[in-house]
């Protein structure tokens, strides 16, 4: 699973900037100087969801870039969730909501307004102009529902993992040496104890 | 050479047998897994390419039981060390005196044993024809019961391995106080096989249980070994067999083999519905195939190929398994092996292959590393299987049980794999608490053998009975 937090990493990371840039230059039909100075970031909105930001120089670089995202992030999920089948399904129909409105916004060269809840929570793929930045447009992404579907289902199958999830992903940084070596040492204590127990006259209380 | 190394290591085992019978019985439930996969092995590498119906490929041949036969004999080698005939004779002579008059009006550990399994037993049976569903003849799977069981079944699968070795150390503990056989305990084991054969079990249990039985008579043959100058099994027999025993054992024995025929049996062709050829092929599969079949997948991914990655498998291991709170190694090898998807359905099916061990120190350390933590954790196991048995001989019980609750952490190891328990809190908690039984009761035992006079609690209870209400 890809937690919000790894999910706006994964976005900020350079290879996935370009990636996206690159894409998104492919997908404008007159791309020539376009895109110059565009940015794309995640932001963590809650456990299990980001808010898109795309910053550029016009509606219509900035709705290509987002839509690039998507397909990148769509991409991604594809390759994390691949083996399980149910959920990739569940993400990729999220994403897929996202996108029409993104295509529709491209279509109709304007941008619809959705009406964020009152609680505060997401709503679904929303496509919201971002108060006092006429360039910038923000995309909420919401993957809540299938993540929520998957971290059920990860719960079900291997109760309390502090949070952590199956390894379908690459591994996290971990010093194997430094690890190794201690276990190594471990052995050698316990050894060295039991032997010293041992060692000493087996006598009756 | 796959031929001379597979026989080096069943004729090892047959000499432990002969002239180490210690070390034989200690390590009984280790020495019959080594010797059937060895087998198993052996049929992989000398008549492949088999095929496997739970990997869905062929398997074999290779050389695969010549790194088996090395790493087991890694495992064995430290305990002809620890085991040698000096400490061996100086925990004898630290055993209790025997021709001890035995007085029957002492209150025991092993008589309060007795009752407290008898009243456990009752319920356990009175539970399983309360439930109305007796899987052998319900011809249900013993895990679909297993989940539907009472609370003392769970118990029972889940502990049931600890009881019996407790049992064991009760019959031994008789046999060193009073020189006889305390046959209840043996009584106690036939009754909870009984149990585990109208549950289900096949074979599994009844090994288990059989073997951490037996493991703690390791003592007594130390014991009686005392003052022989040889430990073979022929200048052994004439001390420790009479014909009681002899018939005890032997009836066991063959009861116990007609239990698992029969279940077996039963199993493939009423349970599972396999006919003729069909329920002889899969008995074969499973008797020389799948012991080792994972094993060779491992061994060819790892010691032929090289394809190692030892981040992955330390992060699948303790950090992201599919599910944690089990043995993550079948995960990661049935992972690797067949591919994600099918083995989360296996494993949250409550469904895994067999196998684990020695692969597992390959997949995680590499082809060179691995050896020398396969001697550590031999050594280690060595080590603990000496304060076992010479707790059991000096008496102090506590000390024999925790060191078999922790070792039984390194048991399952040898079995099935499993590296991650270690990373368990409540493991360290138990070593803590082993050492803490060490050191308290080598000043004196927390569970003494005789626990009180019955004859004076009779009276206790006789003067007091007037002055209840």
């Amino acid at each position: 699973m890809e937690s919000a937090r790894d999910l706006v990493t994964r976005i900020g990371a350079v290879q996935f900037q370009s990636t996206v840039l690159a894409d998104a230059r492919k997908a404008l039909p007159d791309s020539r100087g376009a895109f110059g100075g565009a940015s794309l970031r995640g932001i963590v909105v809650g456990d299990s969801s980001i808010r898109l930001e795309a910053s550029a120089a016009s509606k219509e670089e900035a709705a290509t870039l987002l839509q690039q995202a998507v397909l990148a992030i769509q991409a991604a999920h594809q390759r994390i969730f691949e083996p399980r089948m149910e959920l990739l399904h569940s993400v990729r129909a999220r994403l897929q909501d996202a996108r029409v409105l993104l295509n529709d916004a491209l279509r109709k060269s304007s941008m619809d307004l959705a009406p964020a809840r009152p609680d505060g929570g997401s709503i679904g793929a929303a496509f919201v102009e971002s108060p006092g930045a006429s360039v910038d447009r923000m995309l909420n992404v919401d993957t809540r529902i299938a993540l929520l579907a998957y971290i059920e289902r990860t719960v079900k199958m291997t109760g309390p993992q502090d949070g952590l999830s199956p390894a379908t992903e690459g591994p996290r940084e971990v010093n194997l040496v430094q690890r190794a070596i201690l276990a190594g040492l471990g052995i050698l204590l316990f050894i060295g104890l039991l032997t010293f127990f041992l060692r000493r006259p087996a006598r009756l209380g | 050479m796959t031929i001379l190394a597979g026989a080096s290591i069943l004729l090892f085992v047959v000499w432990l047998g002969l002239f180490r019978s210690a070390i034989l019985v200690c390590l009984a439930f280790l020495l019959f897994t080594f010797a059937w996969r060895t087998i198993s092995s052996l049929y992989i590498d000398l008549m492949g390419p088999v095929f496997s119906s739970q990997l869905q490929m062929f398997i074999g041949p290779g050389v695969m039981t010549v790194f088996q036969s090395i790493a087991y004999f890694l495992t064995l080698l430290p305990f002809l060390w620890v085991f040698n005939s000096r400490a061996l004779d100086e925990w004898a002579r630290a055993a209790p005196t025997p021709g001890l008059p035995a007085s029957q009006s002492q209150l025991t550990l092993s008589d309060v044993t007795f009752y407290a399994s008898v009243l456990f037993l009752i319920l356990l049976f009175g539970a399983l024809i309360q439930g109305g569903v007796i899987p052998l003849f319900a011809k249900i799977e013993r895990w679909t019961f297993n989940e539907q069981a009472s609370f003392l079944h769970r118990l029972v699968v889940e502990r049931g391995d600890m009881l019996c070795f407790w049992w064991g150390t009760m019959f031994v503990a008789e046999r060193l106080r009073r020189q006889r056989y305390d046959y209840r305990f043996v009584g106690l084991l036939a009754v909870l096989t009984f149990y585990m054969f109208l549950a289900g079990g096949r074979f599994s249990p009844f090994y288990r249980y059989c073997a951490f039985f037996v493991i703690p008579f390791s003592a007594v043959l130390i014991v009686q070994a005392r003052d022989l100058g040889s430990a073979s099994l022929f200048s052994l027999l004439p001390r420790i067999s009479d014909r009681r025993i002899v018939l005890a054992g032997t009836g066991v024995i063959v009861l116990t083999a007609m239990m698992i025929a029969f279940a077996l049996y039963w199993n493939l062709t009423r349970v599972r519905g396999f006919e003729g050829q069909a329920a002889l092929d899969a008995f074969v599969e499973r008797v020389l195939v799948q012991p080792s079949e994972i094993g060779w997948a491992s061994y060819q991914r790892v010691l032929v190929n090289g394809d190692w990655d030892a981040r992955h498998v330390f992060d699948f291991l303790f950090d992201r398994p599919i599910v944690a709170g089990r043995n993550t190694t079948p995960q990661l090898l049935m992972s690797e092996t067949i591919g994600e998807p099918r083995t989360t359905e296996h494993i949250t099916g409550g469904f895994q292959f067999a196998g684990g061990f020695p692969e597992i120190f390959f997949e995680l350390l590499g082809p060179y590393f691995g050896w020398i933590f396969l001697l550590g954790a031999g050594w280690l196991t060595a080590l603990l299987s000496a304060v076992m048995i010479r707790s059991i001989i000096v008496e102090r019980y506590l000390t024999a049980a925790l060191s078999f609750y922790v070792l039984y952490g390194i048991y399952v190891m040898y079995i099935g794999g499993m590296l991650n328990f270690v990373a368990t809190p409540t493991y360290w908690v138990k070593i803590a608490a082993l050492f803490a039984a060490i050191i308290i009761e080598e000043r004196a035992p927390i569970l003494p053998w005789v626990l009180g006079d019955r004859t004076r609690l009779f009276r206790r209870f006789v003067v007091r009975r007037p002055q209840l209400p």
